[in-house]
């Protein structure tokens, strides 16, 4: 069990470092996917609601350490994303592709939006503006890419664990 | 009992997201304290190491283009520069006669972009230099005769620069043709705002907005961007002025920063 966290913590870290490397060159007028939470929806499909929840916090703190973020916001959103996207994990036996697709899309949309809206607090008029021009176009391509990143994994990775 | 076992899993799930929200919003509330800066602080080595390693790829990418960019500039700037060069000395003089201190008297320290973080709100870059090499907080991040932003953090060998598209970024702004002064904001999702423009000043779309000097971080004179629309806003003091940047933070690769021993 240890192991198996332990590798998630590397796997994360990972990922952090490809995201600030690699990724920003995918970026389409500076909208990048969010990998981070790809990986994150994957675990909350495969862990238990607690597992997924702290998860979830930990990703986040992580995250706010390694950038100008307020410390706490991050680890705040994906906290509350992981524990509803964790609801998700028993739909179905085998998720299929396009279910992965539309889980990590609400998933990053929800996430997106609690974290602008904590960083847009005081600002006036950018609420409509900040959804259509940053938060649905980023859920959209992160999905893309959380389909791609699907059918090229072997979708037993994906699968439901038997015990609940 | 397998109900009662369930039921119990579920209030331990709710247990734990609350416990990860009240823990979340208590580092918010101490965001500000002196450790969790040193951490950040150390991360931004880290961080600026990995992203210095991928600079490289950036930079072969982008050379080609540049490169031709670059041969068409040096042309211009050349012609530009005799005239400049004359300019100059005439100013000099006449600051000379007036009894004027230069305004030019910072060194730059020429520094690569080795990595950026982009949010709707939030925009920052990582750079290659650091404490080390002189620089130091606040100290302005410029490309010539424009304004990018200004150093947040330091580390050692790199260093993290605030640039203007970040909502926590403010600079004291003039137009020049009409003297008008106001503060440069950002407004999230690509908006930015000059406010504190008092209704019906002189200002038309098209107007440049420069520093205007009222700062210990900015000197005077850098380029911030244009006017792009004004509105008088009725029941209110002051007017709606949108402003276009001048510098495109999406293609920044090589950068200045003004070192200033008065930041000291």
């Amino acid at each position: 069990m240890t192991i198996k966290y332990g590798l998630y913590v590397l796997i994360y870290l990972m990922i952090l470092i490809v995201e600030a490397s690699i990724i920003p060159f995918f970026a389409i007028q500076g909208i990048a996917p969010d990998l981070k939470l790809v990986f994150l929806v994957f675990i909350c499909l495969k862990e238990s609601r607690s597992a997924s929840t702290i998860a979830g916090f930990v990703a986040g703190l992580m995250q706010d350490i390694f950038t100008i973020s307020t410390l706490g916001v991050s680890s705040l959103s994906k906290s509350i994303v992981c524990f509803l996207t964790s609801f998700f994990r028993s739909v179905s036996e085998d998720y299929s592709t396009l279910f992965i697709g539309a889980i990590v899309f609400l998933a990053v949309g929800l996430q997106e939006l609690i974290y602008q809206l904590i960083h847009a607090v005081g600002t006036e008029g950018v609420f409509f503006r900040m959804i259509f021009v940053f938060i649905i176009p980023k859920s959209i391509y992160t999905a893309i890419w959380a389909i791609f990143i699907h059918l090229i994994l072997s979708r037993r990775l994906w699968k439901k664990p038997t015990y609940t | 009992m397998q109900s009662s076992l369930h039921q119990s899993s579920g209030h331990k799930d709710y247990v734990v997201l609350l416990i990860t929200v009240l823990f979340s919003l208590l580092l918010i509330l101490f965001n500000k304290s002196s450790q969790v800066e040193a951490i950040k602080q150390n991360t931004l080595s880290i961080r600026g190491a990995v992203q210095q390693r991928f600079a490289v790829l950036n930079s072969y990418i982008a050379l080609r283009e540049e490169n031709s960019k670059l041969r068409l500039q040096n042309t211009r700037l050349s012609l530009e520069n005799s005239r400049m060069r004359t300019l100059g000395e005439e100013n000099a003089r006449l600051r000379n006669l007036l009894g004027y201190r230069s305004t030019n008297d910072y060194e730059l320290i020429p520094s690569s972009v080795i990595g950026a973080y982009s949010t709707m709100s939030m925009n920052y870059i990582i750079l290659d230099k650091g404490e080390k090499d002189g620089v130091q907080k606040d100290m302005p991040i410029v490309l010539p005769e424009k304004l990018v932003g200004k150093i947040y953090r330091v580390s050692e060998s790199k260093s993290m620069g605030h640039i203007i598209a970040d909502k926590n970024f403010r600079v004291s702004a003039r137009i020049m043709r009409s003297g008008v002064n106001g503060i440069l904001k950002y407004q999230q999702a690509g908006n930015y705002l000059l406010t504190e423009v008092p209704n019906r000043s002189d200002l038309v779309p098209g107007d440049s907005v420069f520093t205007s000097g009222y700062s210990y971080v900015f000197p005077e004179g850098l380029m911030l961007g244009t006017v792009k629309t004004v509105l008088n806003k009725q029941g209110t003091l002051f007017m709606d002025v949108r402003i276009e940047p001048v510098v495109d933070f999406g293609q920044l690769k090589e950068v200045m920063i003004l070192k200033r021993e008065d930041l000291k």
